[in-house]
């Protein structure tokens, strides 16, 4: 205030003005610059004069009757009293800084840092060749969604198995690099000439089966898959076959006519049995370590690439679909979502692969739909037989993604 | 059979009151100019709304709600009518994208639109799709920003050319004036206000066109930063005083150059806040960046929640954000409400990219979406965003480094040449009434017959007596203080431009310009007045007759 007083008056001494000019200056400077210097705000008249509502005095002035009778000199002072605490109480809800002061302390703290803003501006900033490099990157930068967390993994070799059934499930999971190693391998070898030519291979085994008379076969696949090499990396689980060998003999010594099954598990069992017949006979085999090799029909990877390991058969496909469908309904996720994301992406990719090879097909023909279709049938009609039963496998794989 | 005339009561159509519409046509108009100016940026914001919503695994439903409901984004509304032709008159999202992209106006939502349609009608899964457009987004969005960056260079440099050659005209006017003194002079002063008028009209107009839209404070009224609050509080109370105080001594015909000082001096402590406010909104976005990353890092990383993902990031990289972030910390470990608590993060920051992406991350955060790479997707926008600022406010700092210079001269070119003009017209003023007063005493003491030197003399200076005598001083004051009152407002208005920032920036540069103005209206006849004296140029003239 005392600054701007000196300033106005400096500047008032450089002027010739008349005095009723310099009066007027004065009165509006004397109003004026309380508000301009921020002492007094609209705001805070405003809440003096409810405030000197509240307080009574206005009423008190009001109540006053002057032509009653005064009151006795003792209740007077009693009277003035209350005021007085009225007035402190009104005064202490301002234990906040009052608007004044508030805006005081924060314009000083502002201009406080205005010497670090100075001081930062000042400072040689990034050159523009430097700004670009950095902006290359950013605009550049792609961002991978995170595979979803593998609570108990296999560790070692066999760490790139996941419990979520629709992530082993999942076509683009799969590693072909996985294989590089097996063809090197004589241990292998038969196993490799019995694989059908273009057959996916195979993913370790998944390492949650819910089936409690299998989980010891599983143990063993996940320990010698974390022993495995480099190399066997992604055919870590079909080491499991020695075990599953043992396994398997134990069920020879089974007679089934004591147990009761169902038809379908009797089936499977059946299936077991004989392959446990060709596991035996595989060890025998110089490469009698490695799992047997299943017979492309009975291997489940034909259709679903990724999930069971090469060596189960088709009693533990089944098990493995069961094992992905009961980890699936109660599985980490075990929320609707999960079933409905899973479903949402099947239809979104087995769309886009079909309407892209069929806008493909369409793009240089300008044909009527009906003549389209004509051909379609004919030629479904030609090849249909055939197609009806390989399409059945890649389709249903992809469907599953 | 019935009257065919139409009846009174329904209007007929193409009968309408003229210019009824003006004011609408206009608006409309002025809407779709800050829309499409706005739109680029906007669509940055939305795309890494959609993408980060893609990655917390929404549904395309999920998807098209939950960005229809972001109000803060312009192109939100867009997005509402594509989500009400799916919901409520059932098309496929991909005939709603096309049918909303049909009638889009601007060309990046129309091509962004029609690009969701296609992807949508092939298949392609609406991840896939919105990681590659915001790609797309983040590329277009430098390409404009870079080209507006291009332009505003041109423009900025053509703006100060044009009101320098502005200035020579009113200066040579100025000198004409001064040396044949024409009798109406109106009509030529009118001219170079309306040539200065275009000049700074039309340079600021096309510099506004070309400028990359910035908005930096989020104009949030619920929270806002204390330096926000500061001005918002004083504006009321000083602005409207300023005004008044200006019509008084204008009234009370006080110095123009006082008055300017006075308005500078008057707006300044708002400017300087402001100032101060823009660079913390400056360094605050900065650090965003790289708060949001190491918050989706360490959420993502170490599976915790935001309180203890805070209390893990490093702060001591978070210069500006620092205390924020621990106030939120603080406030979140008394237990109170995460929502008011990040609201009043967003409100204390002023910031708008603040307040467009921190949501961004809450919400897809919430919906269960992964924090690391949503983190990162926020970021890396941020970051680009940031990045350009940068860039822009390097071109931007050399104009107005520029541009102040140039102010002072031009202002000092009028007022110096305007002090010239008056000391010297008034000079060869009493030179000539001196000479004439010599000749006619020379002529009544000299015998007749031949004609004189003194004769000659006289003769010529008969000729030159209109010459440099009848300058009209006061007139030309005022065109001076006219004229500088024109550049000074284009110039304020030029700078705020390019410059960017709030409304408060206005104070800042009118301060500025104001009391540089002034200085120069108060200290340029004073010192050409040391240099030029009036009565050197007596003696001069004397020393000559």
């Amino acid at each position: 205030m005392l600054c701007t007083v000196v300033i106005l008056g400096s500047i008032l001494i450089f002027i010739d003005v008349t005095l009723i000019q310099l009066l007027l200056i004065l009165i509006v400077a004397a109003i004026v610059l309380p508000f301009l210097l921020g002492i007094v705000t609209v705001a805070e008249i405003k809440i003096y004069l409810a405030e000197l509502k509240k307080t009574g005095f206005l009423k008190r002035l009001d109540d006053i009757k002057i032509f009653e009778n005064r009151a006795p000199a003792g209740a007077k002072k009693d009277g003035a009293k209350p005021e007085k605490a009225v007035k402190k109480e009104t005064s202490k809800p301002g234990d906040k800084k009052s608007g004044f002061l508030a805006h005081i302390t924060s314009t000083i703290t502002s201009l406080g840092s205005l010497g670090t803003i100075l001081k930062a501006r000042s400072k040689p900033g990034k050159k523009i060749e430097d700004i670009n490099k950095m902006l290359d990157k950013t605009v550049s930068e792609k961002v991978s969604k995170p595979a979803p967390p593998v609570p108990g993994a296999a560790g070692g070799a066999g760490s790139s198995d996941s419990s979520d059934p629709f992530l082993s499930l999942s076509g683009d999971e799969f590693d072909e690099g996985l294989l590089d190693g097996l063809d090197d391998d004589p241990s292998l070898a038969s196993l490799s000439d019995d694989l059908s030519p273009g057959e996916p291979a195979s993913e370790p085994p998944a390492p949650e089966l819910l089936m409690p008379s299998f989980d010891e076969m599983n143990d063993s696949a996940t320990t010698d898959s974390a022993d495995a090499g480099s190399g066997l990396d992604g055919l870590s689980g079909l080491d499991a076959g020695s075990e599953l060998d043992s396994e398997f003999g134990d069920l020879d010594n089974l007679s089934l006519d004591d147990v009761e099954l169902d038809e379908d598990m009797a089936d499977s069992m059946d299936t077991v049995s004989a392959d446990n017949a060709a596991l035996q006979e595989t060890d025998t085999s110089p490469a009698s370590t490695t799992p047997s090799a299943p017979t492309p029909t009975e291997v489940k990877t034909a259709w679903i690439p990724s999930d069971a390991p090469s060596g189960a058969d088709n009693m533990e496909d089944q098990l493995g679909i069961q094992s992905d469908m009961a980890s699936f309904a109660g599985g980490s996720g075990g929320s609707d979502e999960d079933l409905l994301s899973s479903i949402a992406s099947d239809v979104k990719t087995v769309t886009k692969e079909k309407d892209l090879s069929l806008l493909r097909e369409l793009k240089d023909f300008k044909a009527p739909a009906s003549e389209i279709e004509d051909e379609l049938n004919d030629m479904f009609q030609k090849i249909g037989g055939t197609i009806k039963e390989k399409e059945k496998t890649p389709s249903s794989s992809e469907g599953n993604k | 059979m019935p009257d065919p005339s139409p009846s009174p009561d329904i209007p007929v159509e193409g009968r309408q009151i003229p210019f009824a519409n003006l004011m609408g046509t206009i608006k409309g108009k002025l809407d779709q100019l800050t829309e499409d100016r706005a739109m680029s940026a906007d669509l940055l914001f939305m795309t890494t709304y959609m993408a980060s919503l893609a990655l917390a695994n929404a549904s395309r439903p999920e998807i098209f709600s939950f960005a229809a409901n972001r109000k803060e984004y312009i192109s939100a509304k867009y997005i509402n009518k594509v989500d009400t032709y799916v919901k409520k008159w059932s098309y496929s999202y991909s005939e709603s994208l096309s049918i909303v992209a049909e009638r889009a106006t601007n060309p990046i939502l129309k091509s962004m639109l029609n690009r969701y349609a296609n992807s949508i009608e092939s298949g392609v899964p609406d991840e896939d799709f919105l990681k590659n457009e915001l790609a797309t987004v983040r590329s277009v969005y430098r390409s404009q920003i870079e080209q507006g960056l291009e332009q505003l260079k041109t423009w900025g440099d053509a703006y100060i050319a044009l009101l320098l050659s502005g200035t020579v005209i009113a200066v040579t006017l100025m000198i004409s004036i001064a040396i044949y003194s024409p009798a109406g002079i109106d009509s030529t002063l009118n001219i170079t206000y309306a040539i200065l008028f275009a000049i700074g009209a039309g340079g600021n107009f096309m510099m506004y066109q070309s400028v990359p839209n910035d908005p930096k404070s989020h104009g949030l009224r619920t929270h806002m930063s204390k330096e926000q609050q500061t001005i918002h509080a004083m504006e009321r109370i000083m602005v409207p005083l300023t005004i008044v105080a200006v019509i008084v001594l204008a009234i009370l015909g006080i110095s123009a150059g006082l008055i300017f000082i006075l308005i500078g001096v008057l707006l300044a402590p708002m400017g300087i806040i402001g100032f101060i406010d823009d660079s913390n909104i400056t360094m605050r976005d900065n650090d965003f960046s790289v708060f949001i990353r190491s918050l989706g890092s360490v959420m993502g990383g170490q599976g915790t929640t935001a309180v203890y993902a805070i209390h893990t990031i490093d702060k001591k990289s978070l210069t500006a954000l620092e205390p924020l972030v621990n106030s939120v910390y603080s406030k979140m470990n008394l237990g109170l409400d995460d929502k008011q608590i990040w609201g009043k993060f967003i409100g204390e920051s002023g910031s708008n990219y603040i307040y467009k992406y921190l949501n961004i991350y809450l919400d897809t955060v919430t919906l269960g979406g992964p924090p690391d790479p949503i983190g990162t997707v926020v970021g890396s926008s941020v970051l680009e965003q940031t990045l350009l600022r940068e860039k822009k406010d390097m071109h931007s700092r050399s104009f107005i480094v520029l541009l102040v210079p140039m102010h002072m001269a031009m202002a000092s070119i009028f007022v110096a040449l305007y002090r010239i003009m008056v000391v010297l017209t008034g000079s060869v003023s009493s030179m000539m009434q001196n000479f004439q007063n010599q000749t006619a005493a020379a002529t009544a003491s000299s015998s007749a017959g031949g004609v004189s030197a003194s004769q000659a003399l006289g003769g010529m200076g008969g000729g030159m007596t209109g010459m440099f005598t009848n300058f009209p001083e006061k007139e030309m004051g005022a065109f001076i203080v006219i004229c500088l009152i024109i550049i000074t407002v284009s110039d304020i208005i030029a700078a705020k431009i390019v410059g960017g920032g709030d409304r408060y920036m206005f104070y800042f540069y009118t301060a500025l310009f104001c009391i540089l103005t002034g200085l120069v209206l108060i200290f340029i006849p004073i010192a050409v007045n040391l240099f030029f004296s009036p009565e050197g140029l007596q003696n001069m003239g004397s020393g000559v007759a």
